[in-house]
């Protein structure tokens, strides 16, 4: 096996022992590996909400900087950087996390659809995979069902891919603040709606097991963010970062 | 921030690629149909759904093949390839020489009578609609034909008519991957609940079921009234006949699932493990004859024994096997084909998953029958060790 095999390799058996200890229930099995998986990555998820947020927090300074330097490039660059520097961030802080993130889910949802085993041959495949744990050999087959769906399987009640596209979306508003610049704001706007309906329309075809990962996921990313920032930009603002309130006097 | 902006919608964009890619990929390949032999005759259930009648002399087509079902094609989705439906086999297909049909059951559902000359569509159970997904193989016992089905129960059907035999199919707890085996008037088969079970042949009913700690696969070995097994929970399994107590257990534990099903010969039950060892017990008291013979790799097709030989197929990587005997007087295992150095341009995947099969000759020598997983057939003469032939199964 590759070195890729034997990370899925771990998590597919860290799944059925899961999965024996939680009443041989693969839903919870699924379940209880996000949350530990998501727990294990929670330094460099903090780190991402921190970042992004500190980000927003100095937003008004960098357009300070873009009117006062205009179309000096290299002057606007290294201000940005002494800003970035005094506020503790930098600019790939929101993006490390994520592709450290990126295949920890790829392997996750390689070892969902393997241990799922959609038609025999999968079955028989797993076979290599599996640990010499007594546990694995006495509980597989893994079951498939778990509350309305089939974990093998696209949710075809469609609740799933629904939940997966709303949670997302809930995460995204939260970090997404109001802006004043309009470019900005239909950027941020681009954002709030394209990644969970992307997701949405992912999880219509994929198995129903990745898109449970998925929304136990957000679910918690959004826990952690209320934590870290509330409900931010889900709760309307009176006014946008660097908009002056104009008051009417009679 | 734009620079983030735009890292986003690179990631994003690379997502959905892979996502649609997945959509796009070829389909892969399933089934795993053994050889059934009737005098000079192959039936393969093929991998592309079709069954195949072979002259095994001139290896000429008996009838064209014949797919099991008129094959529907769906436009694939965003334009990749569009995708066509395919009735996979597992089981073997099986023989009736009285009746002149070959039977065989597919993943479909159904499963279907043909005539095993002509190629000819004798009768298909159910007439309309689909029961269950169809693994496990059939057994053809007095004209009657048992099969156990995903939805975990066995059913018994009429080889001339196709029409239920018993009032309604047994059920056990979970799938049934197993073929049942036929023994007087008793049926056994394991099942994915844990239970070996012996079943009135008659009508259906139980007269005893032993409990394993795993699941069963593997169609079961009756000799002297002893019924042989092995379990997924690493151990294997002698069972009095009459009662199902435990005549035996084996003492220590495999690496892995038992998959294959066990033979014997002399009294020796030769049991094939995944963890790549064949393990070697006495019928009568289950010890240990010799320590576990290591062929290396897993093992999942089902062994055959011919002259004075235990014919075992590894796998070897994802996409290759290799052939190996075991003496069965000195026990020594021997390297006998690298299937992949038989790889051509379109076939490359020589995994045996199907069982081996033996046959005969017109000279009375023993034929090894090896269908692959890339639907390759090859003709091993068992005394000379010698590849006398492969083609595609299909061709």
């Amino acid at each position: 096996m590759n070195p890729w095999d034997y990370i899925v390799q771990a998590m597919i058996n860290i799944l059925i022992a899961l999965s024996h200890v939680l009443f041989n229930n693969p839903g919870l099995a699924i379940i209880a590996i996000t949350i530990i998986i998501n727990l294990a990555i929670m330094p460099l998820t903090l780190k991402q909400i921190k970042s992004a947020k500190a980000m927003q927090d100095i937003q008004p300074k960098m357009q300070e900087l873009q009117k006062k330097y205009g179309k000096d490039k290299q002057k606007i660059a290294s201000e940005q950087m002494r800003l970035y520097k005094e506020a503790g961030m930098s600019p790939a802080g929101c993006i490390v996390p994520l592709l450290v993130q990126t295949p920890v889910w790829i392997a996750l949802y390689q070892a969902i659809i393997k241990l799922l085993a959609a038609t025999p041959d999968d079955f028989l495949g797993l076979g290599r995979y599996l640990y010499s744990w007594q546990v694995n050999f006495t509980s597989l087959p893994f079951g498939n069902h778990f509350l309305w769906f089939n974990l093998a399987q696209p949710d075809s009640i469609l609740i799933l891919p629904i939940l997966v596209g709303a949670t997302m979306w809930v995460q995204q508003k939260m970090v997404t603040p109001p802006n004043a610049n309009p470019q900005q704001q239909s950027q941020s706007q681009m954002m709030l709606w394209m990644m969970p309906l992307m997701f949405l329309f992912i999880s219509f075809n994929f198995a129903a097991g990745l898109s449970l990962y998925w929304v136990v996921s957000s679910l918690m990313r959004i826990g952690i963010q209320y934590f870290v920032t509330g409900w931010g930009g889900l709760i309307p603002h009176k006014e946008a970062p660097g908009q002056a309130v104009v008051k009417k006097t009679t | 921030m734009k620079f983030i902006f735009k890292i986003l919608i690179a990631l994003s964009s690379v997502i959905l690629l892979i996502s649609l890619l997945a959509g796009c990929a070829a389909p892969a390949v399933h089934g795993w149909s053994g050889v059934a032999v009737s005098g000079n005759n192959l039936y393969i259930g093929s991998t592309n759904g079709s069954l195949v009648g072979l002259n095994a002399t001139t290896r000429s087509k008996l009838f064209n093949d014949l797919p099991l079902e008129a094959t529907a094609t769906t436009s694939g989705f965003l334009g990749c390839a569009s995708a066509t439906t395919i009735i996979y086999t597992y089981g073997t297909p099986v023989v009736s020489m009285d009746l002149n049909l070959v039977f065989v059951a597919g993943y479909n559902g159904r499963v279907y009578a043909i005539s095993a000359d002509r190629g000819v569509q004798h009768w298909v159970y159910p007439p309309s609609g689909v029961v269950t997904k169809f693994v496990g193989g059939l057994t053809l016992y007095k004209n009657v034909l048992y099969i156990g089905g995903v939805d975990g129960k066995v059913y018994a059907l009429d080889a001339a008519t196709g029409t239920p035999v018993w009032a309604e199919p047994f059920a056990t707890g979970n799938e049934i991957y197993a073929t049942p085996v036929a023994d007087g008037d008793t049926l056994y088969v394991g099942s994915y609940d844990k239970n070996m079970y012996a079943l009135n042949i008659s009508d259906g009913t139980e007269k005893w079921h032993f409990a394993t700690g795993g699941a069963i696969n593997c169609a079961p070995v009756i000799q002297n009234g002893v019924v042989y097994f092995g379990s997924f929970d690493r151990n294997f399994y002698a069972v009095n006949a009459a009662d199902g107590s435990l005549a035996w257990k084996s003492k220590d534990s495999a690496g892995k699932w038992y998959w294959a099903n066990p033979v014997v010969s002399n009294n020796i039950i030769y049991a094939a493990n995944f963890d790549g060892k064949v393990y070697i017990y006495d019928a009568a008291t289950g010890n240990p004859v010799i320590t576990p013979v290591d062929l290396g790799a897993a093992i999942a097709s089902t062994p055959v024994i011919a002259g004075g030989k235990l014919f075992v197929a590894t796998e070897d990587g994802k996409s290759d096997s290799k052939i190996w005997t075991i003496d069965t007087t000195t026990y020594t295992p021997k390297l006998i084909k690298d299937l992949k150095d038989m790889n051509t341009s379109g076939y490359t995947n020589k995994l045996v998953y199907a069982p081996l099969d033996l046959g005969q000759d017109a000279s009375g020598n023993n034929i090894l029958y090896i269908h692959t997983h890339d639907n390759t057939l090859i003709a091993l003469n068992t005394d000379t060790e010698v590849i006398l032939w492969s083609q595609p199964a299909n061709s």
